[in-house]
């Protein structure tokens, strides 16, 4: 076989592999159902849950307390600090219980996504921690705990800027969409999948968390970025609605 | 100034309560509405909480939140810990351990090398005090010189929102006084979240959940009916 026709061959697989629209039928501007809940643990001080599809996350806020360790204390500011953890059965693989590097960095970026929104300097030298567990995982965990965070904190009656919502956008092979699930982010077939979670804060208009896993052009990210920020105004939405019907049913 | 929100309205953080076109009047309103912050032209609300409209005036009544100290507030706290010389440190349900000096437990001299630091009070004692002094970075310091501040004995200590401390007293005390009266209990109301009940078992049981209510619907009109109903079945049984 000459090498122009293996290259041919090679152009009409990728064509074969070609994705037309998304696994779950979905819109590629569609986000999963979501439902979130507030007030969910009594022992402490503010709680979610949240369900983004199949993925499911429960946050738990602790303080303002005293800083302990004394010497992290900051003399003019809070201290927060989140810690992201996988429940055992919540993937397929049994994930191994305790802190893990992929934990301990989604909760450093969840912790300087979620510090935007606070306003920090109206409670020095005390600690706000804010414990994510992850039920179920199906894809956009980091994003599901952003919004359950922001909610406990608001349910804590933290002083923020404003309720922060989160949306994974990115790119199946060329079709740009929001909110992808485990298998849309596990394609490898034609262009693979890109993999773009952002947290955004819509009253100041800022993009607070912004990872990227995969390649993709500028033009599609600029694309990619403005969807996810549609979605994260819907997110947003709903998560007010989430607050006002819990005080208003009562 | 163009008002935003609506009168009952559930206010969550971010969102905007009014508009004004001079910056001077934002700033004085931002001064006068506790619980809200300067957003380019608007004053928005920090925390979820409820509008309260009444003659172009705004106020936010905080639904949940974090007791922070003020001079001049008088606070129920816990003693934590006693092997300070001269300072007792009191847990006050805020961030900030408050410090109680031994010349401002009592208007008498104690010889703390011949009695020592439990002569007044000793770890775990609860006590109704008054904040003397708040400094820049926080530092608490509270005094016991006032008639009514003392050492509470023999009572159940509750926690309800410190938001919702004026909804537990009422107008002019009337729904303590009211709630002390049909559980036949005696209460002690800190502004830092803290209630303390004396009286049989039963009644305290009957007082601290009609507290609870407080902290679950004072939000809502007509709370006080719904606390004397409380208290009538509880009469009944």
């Amino acid at each position: 076989m000459t090498a122009k026709k293996s290259a041919e061959k090679k152009s009409e697989e990728k064509q074969s592999y070609k994705i037309t629209g998304r696994f779950d039928k979905r819109k590629p501007d569609e986000l999963r159902p979501i439902e979130m809940s507030i007030g969910v643990l009594p022992n402490c001080q503010g709680s979610a849950r949240v369900k983004v599809g199949e993925t499911v996350v429960i946050a738990g806020v602790y303080g303002p307390k005293k800083t302990r360790p004394k010497h992290e204390e900051e003399k003019d500011k809070l201290l927060l600090r989140c810690y992201y953890d996988l429940v055992s059965f919540s993937v397929p693989d049994r994930a191994r219980p305790g802190p893990s590097r992929r934990s301990t960095e989604l909760g450093l970026v969840i912790k300087n996504a979620l510090q935007r929104s606070i306003f920090v300097e109206k409670y020095p030298r005390s600690m706000v921690e804010i414990f994510m567990e992850v039920i179920q995982a199906d894809a956009g965990s980091r994003c599901a705990s952003i919004i359950a965070s922001s909610l406990a904190l608001a349910d804590a009656g933290i002083e923020m800027k404003d309720l922060m919502p989160a949306v994974a956008c990115g790119k199946i092979d060329d079709l740009i969409c929001v909110d992808l699930t485990k298998a849309e982010e596990d394609v490898h077939d034609g262009g693979g999948a890109t993999d773009i979670p952002i947290a955004y804060l819509p009253s100041h208009d800022e993009i607070t968390l912004l990872q990227l896993d995969g390649k993709i052009s500028k033009e599609d990210l600029m694309q990619a970025l403005k969807m996810g920020v549609d979605a994260c105004k819907k997110i947003h939405k709903q998560m007010k609605e989430t607050i006002i019907n819990k005080y208003e049913k009562r | 100034m163009k008002i935003l929100a609506k009168e009952g309205q559930i206010m969550c953080p971010g969102e905007a309560l009014a508009s004004f076109e001079d910056t001077k009047d934002l700033e004085e309103a931002y001064e006068s509405i506790e619980g809200a912050y300067i957003r380019g032209k608007e004053l928005c609300a920090s925390f979820v909480s409820k509008a309260s409209i009444k003659d172009e005036s705004i106020r936010l009544i905080g639904l949940k939140g974090i007791y922070m100290p003020f001079e001049g507030d008088y606070v129920i706290g816990r003693v934590i810990d006693v092997n300070s010389p001269y300072w007792y440190f009191v847990e006050l349900n805020c961030p900030y351990e408050a410090g109680l000096h031994i010349r401002e437990a009592s208007n008498q001299y104690l010889d703390t090398e011949r009695y020592g630091m439990i002569h007044y009070f000793n770890y775990g004692d609860v006590i109704f005090s008054k904040i003397q002094k708040v400094s820049d970075t926080l530092r608490i310091d509270l005094t016991m010189k006032e008639n009514g501040l003392k050492k509470l004995e023999g009572g159940v200590l509750t926690s309800f929102n410190p938001s919702k401390f004026a909804r537990v007293l009422g107008k002019n005390d009337s729904m303590i006084n009211m709630i002390q009266e049909k559980t036949g209990t005696k209460i002690v109301v800190g502004m830092n979240g803290l209630a303390w009940i004396s009286g049989k078992a039963d009644n305290i049981k009957k007082a601290k959940e009609a507290i609870e209510l407080i902290d679950s619907k004072g939000h809502i009109e007509g709370l006080t009916k719904d606390i004397e109903d409380m208290l009538k079945k509880g009469e009944k049984k």
